[in-house]
């Protein structure tokens, strides 16, 4: 073989190699939500009869606000959002629950309340160990 | 410079391998990304997440097995088995389907397994406190004890051969609650089973399932409700493959009175909220039935005779979480749990 022909078998298998640890890379990385978009933000996902309302990053708020969620029976929910965190604050539901879950700051954090079927949940995974569920 | 003669069959080689490779290794998008499905159901927000081809038919198999769970045993129906039973208590038996049988049955192992810790004869109790309801009040102690004399499981008669049961006297209730949905989610994972799949995660409000591993291989990483922080922070996680977890706990639903927390898992010996030196325990085992009722009985037992039941127990593996930030696990439990909240200590125990 002349040495040209050498270089470009050396340089294919390269170029095969490259392609082969890219797609095994693409793979084993394309679960969407372990990339977050910006490392920095923090997104809270508020959603009302499984349908998403408001996704919001928290690391934008910048002076405090509420929002509040009305059902088709009337009844609402009004969640106070600051910056780097949300809570329930007002709500006509039976309970309270979601009002006494207090404020949720951290990737992973949720808070429920079932009667109106409003379910806030900040985007993420904590850090220190991903999760695929908690057991609660 | 360079010889195309040469040069082709390398080429072709080359366009080979790749294509095999985008066409043979490179799997379906169905592998990549799960199906998933979420709905309320059992007094509670349900998830479903499968990977594989038939993964959107199984799931709505799926929920239609959950909302026939929640028809046949919820207290809230009229129609219910439940109803029936608690209709006819003390009167006649009656007709149930097998799969009612089963329930009935197995409710009655665990209840006989925990010393009455989990009994589904409990429904007038928890009918009476109503926690988590409007109704949810603080009853006076003799309506406790009143109350207190329609429990007994053994008054729960199950006639194999003639395929009825009966609850055996006047005024009992049956509250199968305490493991409707773990009974749900072994419903769930067989049918997705059934359907070739195997890899997925079942969450009914917090009981979870896994099937199989995850999508490249690693076990699944369950992460255990850490008692004293909102939901969805954890303490440890526990690295688990085709198995279920189910926590019960004090946080759960509960009411406070005069500073006091009144929560939801009664002690059907007492008439009263068992007591909390355990703010909550956690079961691994292979089905979620199990691990629902276990979760609750090991609960009302405490943590000595509740830790030395669960050692016994084959297939069962259980954390008890104090009061005082100590988790304390069975034998089984190391190997596959890391504490990652340092506020806890672990240990094992029995």
């Amino acid at each position: 073989m002349k040495p040209g022909d050498k270089m470009l078998i050396v340089l294919l298998t390269c170029a095969g190699a490259l392609c082969l640890a890219g797609f095994f890379f693409w793979r084993s990385v394309s679960t969407p939500k372990d990339f977050s978009e910006a490392l920095s933000a923090l997104y809270v996902v508020v959603e009302q009869e499984g349908e998403q309302r408001h996704r919001i990053d928290l690391t934008r708020v910048e002076a405090p606000y509420t929002l509040r969620l009305e059902n088709e029976g009337g009844h609402y929910n009004v969640l106070l959002l600051e910056p780097g965190r949300i809570r329930f604050i007002e709500a006509d539901c039976p309970h309270g629950d979601c009002i006494a879950s207090g404020w949720l700051s951290r990737p992973g954090e949720m808070a429920l309340c079932l009667p109106h079927r409003v379910l806030v949940h900040i985007e993420g995974m904590p850090k220190e160990a991903s999760v695929d569920a908690v057991s609660h | 410079m360079v010889n195309t003669k040469r040069f082709l069959p390398l080429l072709l080689l080359l366009v080979a391998f790749g294509g095999f490779v985008v066409f043979v290794i490179l799997p379906s998008p169905s592998s990549f990304s799960p199906s998933s499905l979420e709905f309320y159901a059992l007094g509670t927000f349900v998830r479903f997440q499968a990977w594989g081809a038939e993964a959107p038919k199984a799931l709505e198999e799926a929920r239609r097995a959950v909302e026939e769970v929640e028809r046949r045993f919820s207290r809230f129906s009229a129609l219910s088995d439940a109803a029936i039973l608690e209709q006819n208590a003390g009167k006649s038996e009656y007709l149930f389907s097998e799969e009612s049988l089963f329930l009935f049955s197995r409710a009655l192992e665990y209840a006989r397994y925990t010393e009455g810790a989990f009994d589904p004869t409990l429904g007038a109790l928890t009918r009476l406190w109503g926690i988590g309801t409007p109704e949810e009040h603080l009853p006076s102690p003799e309506e406790i004890q009143e109350t207190l004399q329609t429990v007994g499981y053994e008054d729960l008669h199950i006639f194999p051969e003639r395929g009825t049961a009966l609850l055996a006297r006047k005024g009992q209730v049956p509250d199968f609650g305490g493991i409707a949905k773990g009974y749900a989610g072994d419903r769930v994972r067989d049918i997705l089973k059934n359907h070739g799949i195997s890899q997925g995660l079942i969450n009914m409000g917090g009981n979870i399932a896994v099937l199989g591993s995850k999508p490249g291989g690693a076990p699944w990483k369950i992460g255990i409700q850490n008692p004293l922080e909102p939901r969805g922070a954890f303490l440890g996680v526990l690295s688990l493959s085709d198995m279920s977890v189910v926590t019960s706990g004090n946080y759960e639903r509960y009411f406070e009175q005069e500073g006091v927390r009144y929560h939801h898992i009664l002690d059907p010996r007492t008439g009263y909220p068992a007591s909390q030196e355990l703010l909550s325990v956690t079961v691994v085992c292979k089905d979620s039935l199990e691990g629902d009722a276990l979760a609750t009985g090991l609960y009302v037992l405490g943590l000595l005779r509740g830790i030395e039941l669960a050692e016994h127990l084959e297939g069962v593996e259980a954390l008890f979480v104090t009061s005082d930030r100590r988790i304390i696990g069975t034998s089984g439990i190391p190997k596959i749990f890391m504490l990652t909240q340092r506020s806890f200590t672990f240990e094992t125990g029995g």
